[in-house]
């Protein structure tokens, strides 16, 4: 488990999350417990299909559990409204997902944005703030080009930058440089990690990258639907 | 919720680079084309109906009608019809008998109804004097011989301005007794544009009535013209029989043309709800539209919802893109509506030229194949013997504006339900399946 706080960033509780489809039923997370303290980077390491994108999509409120609980920065995100909820994932988490998930019909500024015009902040005032993003993610040339006009690499950066548009506490990543060549990989996994220096943030990352692991202060491994430390 | 995100997400996806968008804009295609008949219907029967309603009251029915006994006395007659004129609301009144017989020309004969009226009604109803053009000699019925005859009346007789033609009537009083051959003066010939009315209707001057007419074989009247005939017309009609006397009747224009009045209204209903039939088709196509936007936009559904897009914000998105489809497609279709409608009578023609140029090509060949064959055609659109010779459009707004509201209404409907649906399922299952 990570590091011991008294008040963790992010507190799961006995957490289970069982699928049922027809008849059969599938209990992928059974009594996931753990704590993770504000401003630290932890990796969830595991099997494919052993439940890590399952227990990070619980952790950002993508998805309800079966049993337990989700407590971040003091709130229960399981006993959420649905509204509460997209309220949430709006400005205490951002997801960097392993494909870049952005949407083809926006400009790489207006991707970025996205999150954040769902907030009150001026339009003027938030196209400066994702221009600024973008040029943190090396992108100041390619902001107003839309996404199948960008590589690989660079929607990805797209998509890191558009998860830290709405300065949330809590950045989730999932197999970020998983569908990245080598040289791409490295470029997006130093962004993260600067980034989430740089901005103060906590980060829960999903890898099956023991290189990409290694770089987090915590390690934690998966298995049979139970986190255990890697 | 936040106007700008729901108005920036609703606006990409109708104009959005990918091909999403391209169901909307069918979708817009849809609706428009849908209501250019809804419109056209819609406005051309409106025109048709009050065309043939205001030929009726201004030139059949009149707006009252006061029965009199037949065999009143042409002096008393034309006293109660000053006597009518000074009722509050009525701006004309004429004297008339009525009664049929046969007008029997060079050419042929027809079975015709016979109105005997004043010279000066030309003068008198300025709703008459508008709807029946004279189209040859004059409306001169001073002589006591003389008849106007409609010009579909006088083709059948062979009859033009000048000539002299027969009415036979009978004279008894139970159609026994012996017939009148009455010779009259053809002084003019008109048309009011309703074939109905025009195909066997002759007008004579009321002085040769007793001469023509026999009393007993005929009805006398006042024909009243009020200044609105659409109002409330029960105190008037009050007000008229006791200014008429003991033995008048009278009875109002839509009480004397309840049936036809009805079947109008009948049919426009169902014209109209058939037409509405295919708006609604064409509203369920938005709801169709919106399906495959939200199909084909599943991703970005799921992506829109991890960023923190709420159910509420997504499905009003969708509102917003589906209410713009019936919007664009309800301001389309209205214009070419109105378009096509207050052109109608230009299409129409245009139609019937095209067809009857395409049938008389398709004749000449026929010919050089079988040369004892008919020709095809002539191709109308409207017989116009049971129609007007051209219609009159009348645009009602009212009904313009409720046709597009209900369409946006039905548009909106439409895009909500599978958008609210779709907004529902949890992001997770959307990303999971990309």
């Amino acid at each position: 488990m990570s590091s011991v706080s008294l008040s963790p960033l992010v507190s799961i509780a006995s957490l289970g999350r069982r699928f049922v489809n027809g008849t059969e039923s599938l209990e992928v997370l059974r009594d996931v417990n753990l704590a993770v303290t504000a401003g630290s980077t932890v990796a969830i390491t595991g099997e494919s299909g052993c439940g890590k994108s399952t227990l990070l999509g619980l952790i950002g409120g993508l998805d309800r559990p079966t049993s337990g609980r989700v407590v971040v920065r003091g709130t229960d995100i399981t006993a959420l409204s649905e509204s509460d909820l997209s309220g949430y994932r709006n400005r205490e988490v951002g997801f960097v997902f392993q494909f870049h998930f952005l949407l083809k019909d926006f400009t790489a500024l207006e991707n970025v944005i996205i999150p954040a015009m769902l907030g009150r902040e001026s339009s003027r005032a938030l196209r400066e703030r994702g221009r600024r993003l973008l040029a943190e993610v090396g992108l100041s040339q390619r902001m107003n080009a839309w996404p199948l006009e960008l590589s690989g690499g660079e929607r990805q950066r797209v998509a890191v930058a558009r998860a830290l548009i709405n300065e949330p506490p809590l950045l989730l990543a999932d197999e970020p440089t998983g569908n990245l060549d080598e040289r791409n990989a490295r470029t997006v996994e130093d962004l993260l990690f600067d980034l989430v220096k740089a901005h103060g943030r906590t980060m829960i990352i999903v890898t099956h990258d023991s290189g990409l692991a290694s770089r987090t202060d915590d390690r934690l491994q998966l298995a049979g639907g139970v986190l255990q430390r890697g | 919720m936040n106007a700008r995100f729901i108005f920036f997400l609703g606006r990409r996806m109708l104009r959005g680079r990918g091909g999403t968008a391209r169901y909307l804009r069918g979708a817009v295609a849809g609706i428009a084309l849908s209501l250019v008949p809804l419109i056209v219907v819609m406005e051309v029967s409106t025109g048709m109906i009050d065309g043939i309603m205001a030929r009726l009251l201004e030139v059949g029915t009149y707006h009252l009608q006061v029965s009199l006994p037949p065999d009143i006395a042409l002096p008393k007659l034309l006293g109660m019809a000053s006597s009518v004129a000074t009722v509050r609301d009525v701006v004309a009144v004429v004297p008339e008998r009525q009664g049929t017989g046969m007008l029997i020309g060079a050419r042929g004969a027809a079975g015709v109804s016979i109105r005997c009226v004043p010279p000066d009604i030309f003068r008198v109803d300025a709703g008459f004097r508008s709807l029946v053009a004279i189209t040859a000699g004059s409306p001169d019925l001073s002589r006591d011989d003389g008849i106007l005859l409609s010009s579909a009346l006088a083709g059948t007789l062979g009859a033009v301005t000048g000539d002299t033609i027969s009415a036979l009537t009978t004279y008894g009083g139970d159609m026994s007794g012996p017939p009148r051959l009455t010779p009259l003066r053809v002084t003019g010939i008109y048309e009011t544009g309703y074939q109905e009315l025009d195909k066997n209707l002759a007008y004579a001057s009321l002085a040769a009535a007793p001469h023509i007419l026999s009393p007993r074989a005929s009805r006398t009247l006042l024909g009243v013209k009020v200044r609105d005939p659409f109002a409330n017309l029960l105190p008037v009609e009050k007000e008229i029989a006791a200014a008429a006397g003991g033995d008048a009747r009278v009875a109002s224009w839509d009480e004397i043309e309840y049936a036809r009045l009805a079947s109008f209204r009948t049919t426009k209903a169902l014209l109209l709800f058939i037409m509405a039939l295919v708006v609604i088709v064409a509203s369920v196509n938005v709801s169709s539209s919106v399906l495959m936007i939200i199909f084909e936009r599943r991703h970005d559904l799921g992506i829109l919802k991890s960023v923190g897009a709420g159910p509420r914000s997504l499905s009003v998105a969708f509102l917003f893109a589906g209410f713009s489809t019936g919007f664009l497609g309800a301001v389309g279709g209205v214009a070419a509506g109105l378009l096509v409608a207050v052109n109608i009578n230009g299409v129409i023609a245009g139609l019937e030229w095209a067809v009857n140029r395409v049938l008389g090509l398709a004749s000449l060949l026929w010919s050089t194949v079988n040369p004892s064959a008919a020709a095809f055609g002539p191709f109308t659109v409207f017989n116009s013997a049971y129609y007007l010779k051209s219609i009159p459009i009348r645009i009602e707004p009212g009904e313009v504006i409720a046709a597009a509201v209900a369409t946006l209404l039905l548009s909106a409907v439409a895009s909500y339900l599978p958008a609210a649906r779709a907004a529902r399922t949890r992001p997770l299952d959307i990303l999971r399946k990309v």
